[in-house]
């Protein structure tokens, strides 16, 4: 008895200590209890801006709001790029989704197939449909149904180095592909042993959509497209598709560039003539190259083809959690952050915001008003949101992608034929989309 | 004699005594498996309410082996890479422990070589992916000193995985050697007096006296290297990511790709499952194969 | 014959220790570096001038102090749980017959075998469902549990098979007499255990203690999984990999290389202390 007694008492002290441990816990945050007129809530709001987005800068809108609104408090958190959708995920499991999200299109299309969040409401759908660019629009819809606040959009250029173009007596960026394959011929450099020293061109790697969007912009300014019409098959092998992959297979095999090389360190030291890329690397670049960032330039993607100027794009929009017990208020702030300031001042708060980030706001009041904008690295992506559709909203669109992303990897090894590796990757694709 | 009762203690002394173990294994392993394999007959994205999850039987297994071209790859990769560090890593330690043998500092020697198995997987991928960058990386840097042109060490589909798996030798040796080196501690030197006194030396007496007395040591050292081995997941994921290509993909980063990119839970615990099978046979064959003519370690 | 032998151990042991050496020099010695001389083609090796600021500025990037708590009281937990649960179960293991004992045994053994992706999820919810803990009712509802406290990182690692493991081969060492002599002076069990088996497993509990605390020290999936919900909890391993996201890939680089040499040297350093310990412990493993 002693001994059963010594061993009960082992276990209360354990079971004491884990009871402290778990004291670091917290109550979920009282929402609804009354605090003079109006109910007293929390929003929480989660996105990837953080100290390396200079979220200090969209911290005093947020402190703005809570000023205006004394009833309500807004949770802010950021979660590092890699971990949102993980973040996401594992939150929903432990039933402390945040209130407010801030997704990329893709994400957002499997949130809303599992009921996380629900269409939005009509004022919403409203005053999105008034203001923002179609292909902002296009990006936060899907089923047909409008599902969040658009917010960024980032469509696909060619950066260019004007030093290096000048050194070798171009004056202007290529306009079609052969041009493109020129000037990226003469500017390519070697070293005594064959590598690449300046690379004629630099290409994108390492995630998915690092693979297929410059593809996919490529493949439209040829007159192809990634989808069928109906949305219900691949059309990326078409002949169109086809001349496109071939044509980076090209500047692959004549050594105008190699798989091994990192365009992100490339660039910005005057090691790559091109690259095809979107907006946002406005302000990294800026930190790297200082003053040589005037250096860069942005032009239109070359056309193929069709002779026409086509671009992709992607794009994020903010929504609200589907079981949240805040959500009107929660949309409520999100129309007041991202709508004009005032009745003068067309710009928004969160536009403002994105445009110090060096990003392109799917709105047309910021398009048309932000001084940010007007500079000649942004206002080329502000004039091609014109002519720029964005990537389809495809439900397993990540692994769809990622399917057709491996197959381009493949030929860029030299391992596959173009045709071979689209048929192979259409072929994937067409599977996922039917078991839809 | 053992467990006969006596004043302070009872037959169920034993079981107070694993009680801890036995409520820990029960409530985390036992649900986490239970769960684990009732997600692998259900597709899940992981976002929606279990309760609406759609059944699917054995098609998420079945998938594995019939539509999905990138799993049976991805196996080949895995079992290339855990034989690959295994057999490597076992085999350099088992020499390096001969010739350190009478070493008088080999204490100085073992810890070095052991300091890889103090640093976390994070640093050592990072450090490695540093050493192999093909433009800016140590190693082409030396190759370059000698003007031979610099090598795409996990840039190219055929040099990528022997660059992992030296990595994962390197990492992986200080263990083994530790194990060996006191293995051949306990092997008593009158076994070696009498087989020189018959004429035997070298390499013969590596073969008939030191690897024969060294084997439940050498069977212990494969069964954990190929546990681990065949579970790598960190050294990929940030040193290669999988690539170039597919060439690096080991079915643990595989799954986690499946479950928390195309959110595909069902099927990603699906195999996981089948990895734990892989795992289990390959130690059952390791068990058969040391049994035959062994003396049982155990 | 035995000078050749000679040299080609020293030959082997040169390039050893070279290999085992080289790439953690390489770690910190690029920290040093400029931004020009990290992107010089052929390679600058050495920094003209060391920037010692890149040591600085990390911390401004990482909470190292932080992260260094975090992983202290994770590993420091888990051990001492992990030292106590592994005696108790070994001591039965090796010293009782019971009805069971073989077969508990292989089932120990056998769960080494899962793949640790099997345990994510369902431990996740369960570190969830605590009842009592974090705001939650009796069933466990309600409140987030143990998820936002250590008590999520220590617990699921309390109880590990290969310390079970090795803990039963050192007490099958102790001999019987020992024990049947305590026996027959009248003690009780539980003062068997305290009294006779713990004094004698003193180097065997020091060698799993190192072992387990490295082990947790460099624990990365788990910690990862726990930091989405709690970033307050995060571990070194985690945090260093945070650094991997950020924008700038020269001075990420940098940054990075200095965070690692906060990671590793000190870690590296307190083992050459008590590699003692830690070599004598495994080298009686690798005798059984």
């Amino acid at each position: 008895m002693k001994r059963l007694s010594r061993l009960l008492a082992v276990l209360v002290v354990g079971a004491v200590l884990v009871l402290l441990v778990g004291c670091g816990g917290q109550k979920p945050a009282p929402t609804g209890s009354t605090a003079g007129d109006a109910k007293q809530v929390t929003i929480k709001i989660a996105t990837h801006w953080g100290q390396d987005y200079s979220v200090e800068e969209l911290m005093p809108y947020i402190e703005e709001y809570q000023k205006l609104h004394s009833n309500v408090k807004i949770e802010y958190e950021a979660v590092p790029f890699g971990d949102y959708l993980k973040k996401v995920q594992v939150s929903h499991l432990s039933g402390e989704a945040p209130d407010i999200y801030h997704v990329y299109s893709l994400w957002g299309v499997q949130l809303s197939r599992s009921g996380v969040i629900a269409e939005a409401p009509q004022n919403v759908q409203d005053f999105v449909n008034k203001e923002y660019v179609p292909a902002s629009i296009a990006g936060a819809s899907f089923d047909g149904k409008l599902w969040g606040i658009p917010t960024e959009i980032d469509n696909y250029q060619l950066y260019y180095n004007k030093k290096l173009l000048a050194a070798a007596n171009f004056k202007e960026p290529p306009k079609t592909w052969e041009e493109l394959y020129t000037q990226a011929k003469a500017m390519t450099r070697r070293n005594a042993d064959g590598t690449i020293d300046v690379a004629g061109i630099s290409f994108m790697k390492g995630w998915e959509s690092a693979y297929t969007h410059p593809f996919v912009a490529l493949l439209r300014t040829n007159g192809g497209e990634f989808l069928s019409a109906d949305g219900k098959k691949a059309a990326f092998n078409s002949q169109a598709g086809v001349a496109a992959l071939e044509f980076e297979a090209k500047l692959f095999k004549d050594k105008l560039t190699d798989p091994s090389l990192d365009y992100e360190k490339l660039f910005p030291a005057d090691k790559a003539a091109f690259v095809i890329m979107a907006p946002y690397w406005k302000n990294g670049l800026k930190k790297t190259m200082g003053d040589n960032f005037s250096n860069v330039g942005i032009a239109p993607i070359p056309v193929g083809k069709s002779g026409l100027p086509n671009t992709t794009g992607y794009t994020w929009f903010f929504t609200v959690d589907s079981n949240s017990k805040v959500k009107d208020e929660a949309w409520k702030f999100l129309l007041w952050l991202n709508g004009a300031k005032s009745d003068t001042d067309k710009n928004s708060r969160l536009g403002t915001y994105l445009t110090t980030l060096g990003v392109v706001p799917g709105r047309i009041g910021d398009q048309q008003n932000q001084p940010g904008l007007q500079d000649s690295f942004s206002k080329p992506f502000v004039d091609a949101l014109q002519y720029t559709k964005p990537e389809p909203n495809l439900p397993q669109g990540q692994e769809i992608k990622t399917e057709l992303a491996r197959q381009i990897e493949e030929v860029w090894y030299g391992r596959k034929a173009p045709k071979a590796a689209l048929d192979d990757a259409a072929a994937k694709v067409n599977e996922i989309l039917s078991q839809q | 004699m053992k467990g006969q009762r006596h004043a302070g203690s009872s037959r169920f002394t034993p079981y107070f005594f694993i009680l801890p173990a036995v409520v820990f294994y029960a409530i985390f392993f036992l649900f986490s498996i239970g769960f684990g394999l009732w997600v692998s007959f259900r597709e899940w994205d992981m976002l929606t309410p279990l309760d609406k999850t759609r059944f699917v039987g054995l098609s998420n297994y079945v998938y594995l082996f019939t539509k999905d071209d990138l799993f049976l790859p991805v196996l080949r990769n895995t079992l290339v890479f855990a034989i690959g560090s295994v057999l490597f890593s076992t085999a350099i330690a088992l020499l390096l422990a001969v010739a350190l043998q009478n070493n008088p500092r080999r204490g100085l020697w073992r810890t070095l070589y052991f300091l890889p198995m103090v640093t976390s997987v994070v640093a050592i991928a990072n450090i490695w992916r540093y050493l192999y960058d093909p433009n800016f990386g140590l190693f082409n840097g030396l190759l370059s000193l000698f003007h031979i042109p610099g090598l795409r060490w996990i840039d190219s589909t055929a040099l990528a995985m022997p660059s992992l798996i030296a990595v994962s030798v390197w990492a992986t040796i200080g263990g083994a050697l530790l194990l060996f080196a006191a293995g051949l501690e306990g092997i008593p030197t009158m076994y070696y007096e009498a087989a020189r006194l018959d004429g035997c030396s070298g390499w013969n007496e590596f073969r008939h006296i030191t690897l024969p007395l060294l084997r439940p040591t050498l069977l212990f050292v494969l069964i954990t290297g190929f546990i681990n081995g065949l579970q790598s997941f960190a050294l990929t994921m940030i040193m290669t990511g999988g690539g170039p290509v597919n060439s690096t993909r080991v079915l643990a980063l595989y799954m986690y790709e499946t479950a928390f990119q195309n959110f595909r839970m069902g099927r990603a615990s699906a195999m996981a499952f089948v990895l734990f099978l892989i795992i289990f046979l390959i130690t059952l064959l390791q068990l058969r194969i040391f049994r035959r003519g062994g003396v049982e370690a155990h | 014959m035995k000078r050749m032998s000679r040299i080609l151990s020293a030959l082997i042991i040169l390039v050893g220790s070279l290999t085992m050496l080289i790439p953690f020099v390489d770690m910190t010695i690029g920290a040093l570096r400029t931004r020009q001389e990290s992107i010089s083609v052929p390679l600058v090796f050495w920094p003209r001038s060391p920037q010692w600021q890149n040591f600085v500025d990390v911390l401004h990037s990482l909470p190292m102090g932080r992260l260094y708590l975090n992983s202290l009281i994770t590993a420091g937990g888990v051990t001492l749980a992990v030292l106590v649960t592994s005696a108790l179960t070994g001591f039965a293991l090796a010293k009782y017959r019971f009805v069971g004992r073989e077969g508990f045994f292989r089932f120990v053994l056998g769960t080494l075998m899962f793949p640790q992706f099997v345990f994510l999820i369902p431990v996740y919810y369960l570190m969830k469902r605590v009842p009592l803990a974090g705001g939650n009712d009796l069933l466990g509802i309600g409140g987030s549990g143990l998820l936002h406290s250590y008590g999520a990182l220590i617990l699921p690692f309390m109880v590990n098979g290969f310390g079970i493991f090795l803990m039963r081969q050192f007490i099958m060492d102790i001999p019987d007499e020992l024990i049947e002599a305590a026996r027959i002076d009248g003690c009780s069990e539980l003062r068997i255990f305290t009294h006779i088996v713990l004094p004698n497993l003193k180097p065997a509990m020091a060698t799993l203690a190192i072992f387990i605390f490295l082990g947790q020290w460099n624990e990365f999936i788990w910690s990862m999984i726990i930091t989405t919900s709690a970033q307050k909890l995060m571990t070194l391993p985690v945090g260093i990999q945070l650094l991997q996201g950020q924008l700038d890939p020269v001075r990420t680089d940098l940054l990075m290389r200095a965070a690692l040499s906060y990671a590793v040297w000190p870690v590296i350093g307190l083992f050459v202390l008590l590699q003692k310990y830690y070599v004598k412990g495994m080298v009686m493993t690798g005798m059984k």
